[in-house]
């Protein structure tokens, strides 16, 4: 069991890593181009509305959705990837090219190893560009709401169970595939089944604390967002305890362990 | 009730209790700062704080002094022909206001927002020539 850990603490750090790197270097460009960043309050509770509908009609047409999860999931590792790969080669053409072709990699071989790379540069990208346009006050309400979100559609209405099982039927799996054993890495998708020596961690689990980290460091610096990363694997760790400590093993809420430690670590930013 | 299960309750307690605890916390220390906190904030995105214009022409900034309030914007227009890099002192560590960084060059007529979140004295000064300084003090 140690070993899921530590490939769970390995890629999370990763994902956190690459996605400060985006940061620092994003800053920059952000800054150059004076872009309006900031989002206020109401249009963050618009975003989760729309993000709640679209829920809502992803469960209700789940049957014909496998496509669109699977495109969506392109997307996003095309963005990601395309973000990550621009920053490190300052070259657009040849990291949209390289990007395309990693997004069709990562869908077409669906591996393990190649899902798991494709799911980190996704999250570090992403999420080191949403974490430079939102302030951390408005971060940390985002984690408060998706926190609750996430214990109420996970043991309450398990509606967040059902469409990770969508997506795991569909091999379009938004998240971090763990296995229990070295070999996992290199299983196909189709034989991935949580529970039966796989765990997976979310992506909105990775992401979150990152938007945290780097709207940290958007405003109070590097040491700042490092402390809050430092409290993030903490939180991490917690979920991971809760996890192999329940009694029979279920889908658990991992959000709200990673939220409030990271929370705590953006409070002890500002006291230091 | 087994010990783990109890554990695990107490544990899932703990965590709703410090995710509204802290969160109120963070909201609370940051009552008395504008929403839009972050260094590049356009004026109409400004609900809480002003926002003020300093002016680089012919190596000096002006006003040279500028007082303001926490949560105010300081755009910085280079109004000279010569690009500047404005940082915050000391030189060369720059961290009397970590953030405080117009990171690249401020080209010709570019400007460089900054949203000052802390209470204090900032000196800053032209990283291209660092005779060339300014200083916002911020209430």
């Amino acid at each position: 069991m140690i070993l899921l850990f530590l490939q769970e603490l390995g890629l999370f750090a990763l994902t956190q890593l690459i996605g400060i790197f985006v940061a620092l270097k994003g800053k920059a460009l952000v800054q150059e181009q004076n872009a309006i960043i900031d989002l206020t309050i109401q249009e963050v509770i618009v975003f989760l509305v729309f993000l709640a509908l679209f829920i809502y009609f992803v469960r209700r047409f789940s049957q014909k959705s496998a496509s669109f999860f699977r495109l969506i999931l392109g997307l996003a590792i095309f963005a990601g990837s395309q973000t990550v790969l621009s920053l490190i080669f300052n070259e657009a053409t040849f990291s949209t090219l390289v990007a395309v072709l990693f997004a069709f990699a990562v869908l077409k071989t669906k591996i393990v190893l190649i899902h798991n790379a494709g799911i980190v540069l996704a999250l570090a990208g992403i999420g080191g560009f949403l974490g430079l346009s939102l302030t951390p006050l408005t971060v940390v309400f985002i984690l408060l709401i998706l926190s609750f979100y996430d214990i109420i559609a996970v043991y309450k209405t398990r509606h967040m169970v059902k469409m990770a099982e969508d997506m795991i039927k569909s091999r379009a799996i938004f998240g971090l595939i763990l296995p229990q054993k070295t070999s996992g890495w290199r299983e196909t998708l189709e034989n991935v089944r949580p529970g039966e020596g796989f765990m997976i961690l979310g992506s909105g689990d990775v992401v979150m604390p990152l938007v945290l980290i780097v709207s940290v460091i958007g405003i109070q610096g590097l040491v700042s967002g490092l402390i809050v990363l430092l409290f993030s694997l903490m939180g991490l760790f917690l979920t991971y305890y809760l996890f192999i400590t329940q009694k029979i093993r279920r889908p658990m809420a991992a959000l709200p362990p990673i939220a409030a430690m990271s929370i705590i670590g953006y409070l002890v930013s500002i006291v230091l | 009730m087994s010990d783990e299960k109890i554990n695990q309750q107490f544990l899932w307690a703990l965590i709703i209790l410090s995710l509204f605890l802290f969160s109120g916390a963070v909201f609370f220390f940051n009552k008395d700062l504008p929403k839009n906190q972050g260094a590049n904030i356009e004026a109409s995105k400004t609900q809480n704080g002003r926002v003020y214009t300093i002016y680089y022409t012919s190596g000096v900034f002006s006003p040279t002094n500028l007082q303001i309030n926490i949560g105010d914007t300081v755009r910085f227009v280079n109004d000279s022909l010569f690009s500047i890099r404005v940082v915050s002192d000391p030189h060369p560590k720059h961290d009397a206001l970590p953030g405080f960084d117009s990171i690249s060059d401020v080209p010709s007529q570019g400007l460089f927002s900054y949203t000052f979140t802390k209470r204090g004295i900032f000196d800053y000064h032209n990283e291209r020539n660092i005779g060339q300084k300014g200083t916002v003090i911020v209430k």
